[in-house]
Parts: structure tokens; sequence; C-alpha cells
């Protein structure tokens, strides 16, 4: 079995279980920002702004880059990467399930799933 | 997985579509006799299954892995209406690690000229934010599968 850092994992999740904290993360897929620039769209306070850049950042999702005073803000993606292969753990489950289920209605065969490959 | 997509999907989707009438699809879904003869998968296989289908229902499905391991899946039913949807939740006991987190699978049943397309939602979200201190450990099927995609 793979051995994920589930403490990790359980951040990442939390991080991206927020709507306004997802945007943000896309924003900074196309490009480095800086705070204040990542903020402007956002009907916000900048202090909750950086509360939200805090969650990312403690989930590992985020990078600080100090240039002189500014803060440059850069997406790190190892970590939705490892949520990412979470998910599709219970994808294979439920897709080998279903392929067991319609065996079973189709032919009558109470069978086990078959084994998928890898797509 | 793209390293420049930042939203991953939130929600677990998954359909198939099955040649057997939404009836013969939900009863599947929902009868115990059927349940052992299909859901698990390759080293872990549902021995039982008891049923009470009504909201605020409950179901449990005991599962016999490979080895001398059991554990249990076990829920509630949030919503019934056969045969188009059902909704319930999901733990697990005796999984060593998965325990205490709980999940929400929907299933919708569509009708596709007599055949049913199955569309699977579990959203593994909801109780993340509600749990905390528990670690993930995955085991059984999804060991197994692993090695099987490897």
């Amino acid at each position: 079995m793979v051995n994920y850092q589930f403490d990790s994992l359980d951040a990442t999740f939390a991080a991206l279980a927020d709507p306004t904290r997802r945007r943000m993360l896309e924003s900074l897929s196309h490009q480095q920002m800086r705070v204040t620039d990542l903020a402007e769209p956002f009907a916000m306070s900048l202090p909750a702004v950086s509360k939200h850049l805090r969650v990312l950042e403690k989930a590992g999702l985020l990078k600080r880059r100090r240039l002189g005073r500014e803060h440059h803000l850069e997406l790190e993606p190892a970590p939705m990467k490892k949520a990412h292969l979470w998910i599709e753990r219970y994808r294979k489950f439920w897709e080998g399930s279903l392929d067991s289920l319609a065996n079973y209605l189709e032919n009558n065969q109470p069978k086990k799933p078959k084994k998928r490959k890898k797509t | 997985m793209s390293t420049t997509t930042a939203q991953p999907p939130l929600k677990l989707q998954v359909t198939r579509l099955i040649k057997a009438p939404r009836e013969r699809v939900f009863a599947a879904w929902t009868t115990p006799a059927d349940i052992v003869k299909w859901f698990g998968c390759d080293d872990s296989i549902a021995k039982s299954a008891k049923i009470d289908l009504r909201v605020g229902g409950e179901y449990n499905i005991h599962i016999k892995k490979g080895g001398d391991r059991e554990l249990d899946l076990h829920g509630v039913y949030r919503e019934i209406k056969s045969p188009s949807r059902l909704v319930f939740t999901w733990n697990w006991k005796g999984s060593e690690g998965m325990d205490g987190e709980e999940t929400v699978v929907t299933i919708d049943l569509v009708d596709r000229n007599g055949s049913t397309e199955v569309q699977l939602s579990h959203d593994l979200f909801t109780s993340v934010e509600s749990r905390d201190g528990h670690s993930y450990g995955w085991n059984g099927c999804f060991d197994k599968m692993e090695k099987l995609v490897a």
C-alpha cells in the first residue's frame, strides 16, 4: 500500500472544501501573484484573504516567495496530486463493483468484478 | 493529473449503463440476496447483508476479506425513491483506519430505452470538515486494485 501522509491529506481536503480557496488556486495555476493582486477580485478584507492563504499554506498548496517587501505566491500542486490519487481509489472500487453489478444483472452470473486495467 | 488543474473533483461520479430495467437494478441495490452476489471486489466479498429499507433505516453489509479479516459497511438511508433514487450514508467498522469517517452515496437510476444508466455519486468531502484527528488507511479492495493497476 502506498504510504500516504494522511494528516496532510486531511489538510488538503479541508483547504479545498472552500470555494474561495479553490478560486484562489485557480488564479495561481496560471501565474505567480502578489497577495494584493490575488485579493483584488474577492470582495473581502485583506485579513480575510490572509486567513484563506494561511489555510492553503498550511496544506502545502501554496508557496510564498519574499521579494524585498513583496510576497509572491505560487501554487504547489503536489498535495493535490495525492488527494487525486485518494479519490481514484474509490473510483476504481465503484467501477469494479458496477462492472460486477452489470455482469450479474445482464448475464445472471454471480461473479466478482473483472480485473480492470489502468486506462 | 495535470499540475495546472486547480480544482480537483469534489465529488466522485461514476456512471454505467446496465441492460436491465430500473426496477431490477433498484432491487439489486436494496435486496440482501442480490447484494451478496455482486457487491465487493476481488478479495473482499459481501457475505451477508441486512437492510431496513426506509428513510432513517439502516443497512449493514458484512464483508469478508481474503485471509480471516472481516469488516462491516453500514449506514442509514436518507432518500428512497423506487426505482429512481437511493441516498445513503457510508461508514466502515473494523476497517483499521477508515472507521469514523462518514461519506454519502447517491444512486440515480435513469431509464434509457429499457436499460438503466446508473449514476453513482460518492461525496467524499462531507466528512472532511467534521472530522479531525482521524487518519485514512486503505486496505482490502484498494490494496488489491493498486496491485492490479500497477
